[in-house]
């Protein structure tokens, strides 16, 4: 009999998602799920990036720091080119960052952690330094502003790329030969490499690839709040980190899917609605985000899903105190 | 040696004394900022900068980071006594925290001058003040004849515990219930410090609050996030907005109708007289006046042409 | 075996080297480059500013020596200088106790998460994180600054000076020292270490592994609660919105410090140089008065830098030693 493998972050969320709806006055109507979905896609472009990096191993700091640099550069660009072309430019500075990231770890072998926050540091610096510290305003253009505003059939765009980005992460991670490395490299990183894996090169890729993906929500957030922003969204590799990690994934590094990152994304973005939904002071959002991400975390641990598991299997297959 | 090798020898010497006595001569002013990733002290920065190197002056300036790094300020005036600067100017992160560090910088004999964000110590050779709370109530007051003395109105409010935030934000409160009962506060938001955030935020209070008229914002960054998501709800006609501090984003919003008006001080002109303070007094000459408050301004679409935008904003190509 | 642990670790493993190695650089390339540096009174400066960060980076090196790490220092030193004003303002010099009391106890929260419900640390640590900065909102009228009035002792601690260096310095260095006999010569400590180092082989010979993290959380709690006496006499406040960054600090200056973040093995003196280090970078940049963004990119730069060399020691004493 087929047994249905359904990550616990998935049905953490439908059920945040369901609460939701029915206790919090104006979560479930369409404007408010279309600017959920917006901030929510943003984030998991940003937390697919993470999470490459997470799966090796290693961790990822810079991005916050990435999407500023990401942005000042385009509003600088924006002085002397149309979006069509300062936008891709800008949000390629996010990769040659990746590219840096990437060497530092894979090819220097230095700890993660300090390389990404020592290029954190180093981008922060250089993007205010570029701006002169206050935000660059470029002129106001429909096309600028289509990435973070505009729509295709109706849907913004942010979510069609959101939804773009979660098939090339599944196929990324399950169907190519780096998706496999990088997964056995988190696992144990000395015996891939005696195992003749190549791993500087998967590192460089999985870094690479990371870049990529925060130079695509970097140009979404630079889009949609219209200026070049030294501070754009600090906060980000801890939010996304926090995703990742309330998706499933383990930060020891091995294992994980689209799936984790998204359903992690989602709950997130719906914590951060809903306390400002509620209207709550801050000191009670701080304590509500923290329970619920501690609780949606708890209820995913392995002991916790064994007993899910054998209530599930009691209802599929009739038996009791069969192995999950 | 020839007398003129000899001649030539002490007018070298000489130019090289004038010269590195001129160099002795020149003093160096501390400066430090709390947090350089606002608008407001960017340019206080560049006043302090530019009235220094008019006066030949250097300036050194040390960043916090951030309004909430009051360990990283302690440390940096200590650093600034070490570097035995002539003069420390200092915009305090939390005026009560950097107490003991400003008050043990005056022990050593250097004096230290506050600005906009001062130091809560007696010890003080100046201060040189912003007035925060009559920001907020100007902004109150325009708002309210914005919406025509009723409505709801949130805030964004900035982070609390920095005295700045808090004072805009208590002369808005206290002024709105004072002078306009029939306008109320719906929320206020602490925490959505940065124009994204404030974005977010405004995106979800147009969700919940469709009664919302008007929007209160600490700076003017932030009241961009709050136009942008006006704009992109279509609800721009119908809420206004209203900020603190003057920048090019706020300069452009008036120009373009989306802000009603911004509350600003003269910050530009508030570096400059901090500077020559801090060379009077360096210079022991007398400062006749210890406490100087120029007064607040407010800028709306109609004066946006006669406003002095030299003493409120610092160019574009500047780089503190 | 006579040697003690903490020796043989020091002299066996190159990695301690590290730190001091990279103090020692630094603080001849800041004597070379601003002659205020190299003066007793600038040394005995650093010495007060790094009492902070070297009580937390303590504390994070015995975490992650069980394998975690612990992103809630920061807000736990903000929340315990906060509970120790309000304190010493009730009660006297004898309520600093109280705030190191709130750090203990923040400790053990985390404690029992990652331990005994099997929480992964970083979600824990955000959790308790948010938890600290929304208590001291919470009792300090929405993170107002709660000023000290008039206490002596706390001003003394870091205005006065024994033996070149106020006396908070000497207190925080007789802290880890303190810390340093529990872990070195007590059973409590080498357990500590074997949990980190192989928890299945500690459980298989009788140790109690979740007894062992709950301690180390403990502990770096504890630590973060000293934290906040440092915080409080240095500023003459309780500071509940501090600490922002202070996280990121420690972890870095344990793993400048040569702390393995797989766990096991660590050492205090290590994590103490790197400690320093990162000081006398933040305190030389600012003395040389290069300009603010500028002096971040190169602080980013420098923390990279320290990361090269703990790989080119490596390399260099594996090599040395025959060794892969």
């Amino acid at each position: 009999m087929q047994k249905l493998n359904i990550q616990p972050a998935v049905v953490v969320a439908l059920l945040l998602a369901l609460a939701f709806s029915l206790f919090v006055p104006r979560f479930a109507s369409l404007g408010n799920a279309e600017n959920l979905l917006r901030i929510a896609a943003i984030l998991a472009i940003a937390s697919s990036g993470q999470a490459i990096v997470l799966m090796t191993g290693g961790i990822d700091f810079s991005t916050g720091a990435s999407v500023a640099l990401v942005s000042v550069v385009t509003a600088l660009l924006l002085q002397d080119m149309p979006p069509v072309w300062a936008v891709p430019l800008g949000a390629s500075v996010a990769i040659a960052v990746g590219l840096i990231n990437g060497v530092l770890v894979g090819r220097m072998r230095v700890t993660p952690l300090i390389a990404t926050l020592g290029m954190s540091l180093v981008c922060g610096g250089y993007a205010s330094h570029l701006a002169g510290g206050m935000p660059l305003d470029p002129a106001a253009s429909e096309a600028f502003a289509w990435l973070g505003r505009g729509a295709v059939g109706g849907i913004p765009i942010p979510i069609v790329m959101a939804v773009g980005g979660f098939v090339l992460l599944h196929i990324v991670l399950t169907r190519t030969v780096f998706g496999r490395y990088w997964q056995l490299i988190g696992t144990n990183a000395r015996a891939a490499r005696m195992a003749g894996l190549p791993v500087s090169q998967a590192l460089i890729a999985a870094y690479v690839f990371a870049g990529l993906l925060t130079g695509m929500a970097g140009a979404i957030l630079t889009s949609r709040v219209g200026s070049g922003q030294p501070q754009l969204f600090p906060s980000l590799p801890f939010e996304a980190i926090a995703a990742c990690a309330v998706g499933g994934i383990s930060l020891a590094g091995g294992r994980a899917s689209a799936l984790q990152v998204y359903a992690g994304v989602f709950i997130i973005a719906m914590l951060n609605n809903v306390v400002v939904l509620l209207n709550l002071p801050p000191a009670v959002q701080q304590i509500t985000i923290a329970c619920v991400i501690v609780g949606s975390v708890t209820l995913q641990l392995p002991s916790v899903r064994t007993h899910l598991g054998r209530v599930s299997n009691r209802r599929t297959t009739g038996k009791v105190g069969t192995a999950p | 040696m020839t007398y003129l090798q000899y001649l030539h020898s002490i007018a070298l010497a000489t130019c090289c004394l004038l010269v590195s006595a001129a160099h002795a001569q020149q003093k160096v002013i501390g400066f430090a900022v709390p947090n350089l990733a606002s608008s407001f002290w960017i340019t206080s920065a560049f006043g302090v900068d530019d009235e220094a190197k008019r006066l030949g002056a250097t300036v050194v300036k040390v960043n916090a980071g951030n309004d909430a790094n009051s360990a990283q300020q302690i440390a940096q005036i200590q650093d600034l006594v070490q570097r035995k600067v002539d003069a420390i100017i200092v915009g305090a992160t939390n005026g009560d925290a950097v107490k003991a560090a400003v008050e043990q910088a005056v022990k050593s004999g250097i004096p230290v001058i506050g600005l906009s964000s001062p130091p809560n110590s007696s010890l003080l050779a100046a201060v040189v003040s912003a007035d925060h709370y009559d920001m907020g109530r100007m902004q109150a007051r325009c708002l309210a004849k914005a919406l025509a003395q009723k409505g709801s109105v949130a805030m964004m409010a900035g982070p609390s515990g920095q005295l700045w935030a808090d004072q805009r934000a208590l002369g808005f409160k206290e002024t709105l219930s004072a002078e306009f009962p029939a306008m109320k506060v719906i929320a206020e938001n602490r925490l959505g410090d940065n124009r994204n955030a404030a974005l977010n935020v405004a995106e979800d209070w147009l969700q919940r609050f469709p009664e919302m008229t008007g929007v209160y914002a600490a700076t003017d960054d932030m009241a961009a996030g709050v136009v942008s998501a006006l704009k992109a709800g279509k609800a721009q006609g119908r809420v206004k907005v209203s900020a603190s501090n003057f920048s090019p984003t706020s300069q452009q919003m008036l120009e373009d109708g989306d802000l009603v008006c911004t509350s600003i001080q003269q910050t530009v002109t508030q570096g400059r007289v901090a500077v020559r303070i801090a060379l009077d007094a360096v210079n022991k000459k007398p400062i006749p006046q210890t406490k100087i408050a120029l007064p607040a301004l407010l800028v709306t679409q109609d004066n946006l042409r006669e406003v002095d935008l030299g003493s409120v904003v610092a160019p574009a190509q500047y780089r503190p | 075996m006579n040697t003690p642990t903490f020796m043989r670790a020091s002299l066996g493993n190159p990695l301690f080297v590290i730190a001091p190695v990279c103090l020692l650089l630094a603080v001849v390339l800041f004597s070379a480059l601003q002659r205020e540096f190299a003066t007793t009174a600038n040394l005995g400066n650093i010495t007060g500013q790094v009492s902070l960060l070297l009580l937390l980076s303590a504390g994070q090196m015995v975490v992650m020596v069980n394998r975690g790490f612990d992103i809630s220092v920061g807000a736990v030193a903000a929340l315990s200088s906060t509970v120790a004003a309000l304190a010493v303002n009730q009660f006297g010099t004898a309520g600093l106790a109280m705030g190191v009391l709130a750090g203990a106890t923040l400790g053990l929260l985390n404690g029992v998460l990652v331990a005994y419900l099997g929480v992964q640390p970083i979600i824990a640590t955000l959790g308790s994180l948010l938890a600290a900065r929304a208590l001291a909102r919470l009792i300090s009228d929405d993170g107002q600054a709660i000023v000290v009035q008039g206490n002596s002792v706390l001003s003394a601690l870091s205005e006065s000076s024994w033996i070149g260096a106020p006396p908070l310095f000497w207190l925080s260095a007789g802290s880890l020292v303190g810390l340093g006999l529990v872990l070195y010569r007590t059973a409590m400590g080498r357990r500590l270490f074997m949990c980190g180092s192989n928890p299945h082989a500690a459980a298989l010979i009788g140790v109690s592994v979740a007894r062992s993290t709950c301690l180390a959380y403990l502990l770096c709690g504890t630590m973060a609660g000293l934290g906040g006496i440092a915080l409080l006499s240095r500023s003459g406040a309780g500071l509940p919105t501090e600490g922002a960054g202070l996280e990121l600090q420690s972890i870095a200056a344990a793993l400048i410090g040569g702390t393995a973040l797989a766990g096991g093995s660590g050492s205090l003196i290590a994590t103490a140089a790197g400690a320093f280090f990162i000081q006398t970078i933040m305190t030389g940049l600012n003395l040389i008065g290069v300009a603010p963004f500028i002096a971040q990119i190169l602080f980013g730069m420098l923390i990279i830098g320290s990361g090269f060399l703990e790989k080119l020691t490596h390399r260099f004493f594996n090599h040395h030693q025959g060794l892969q």
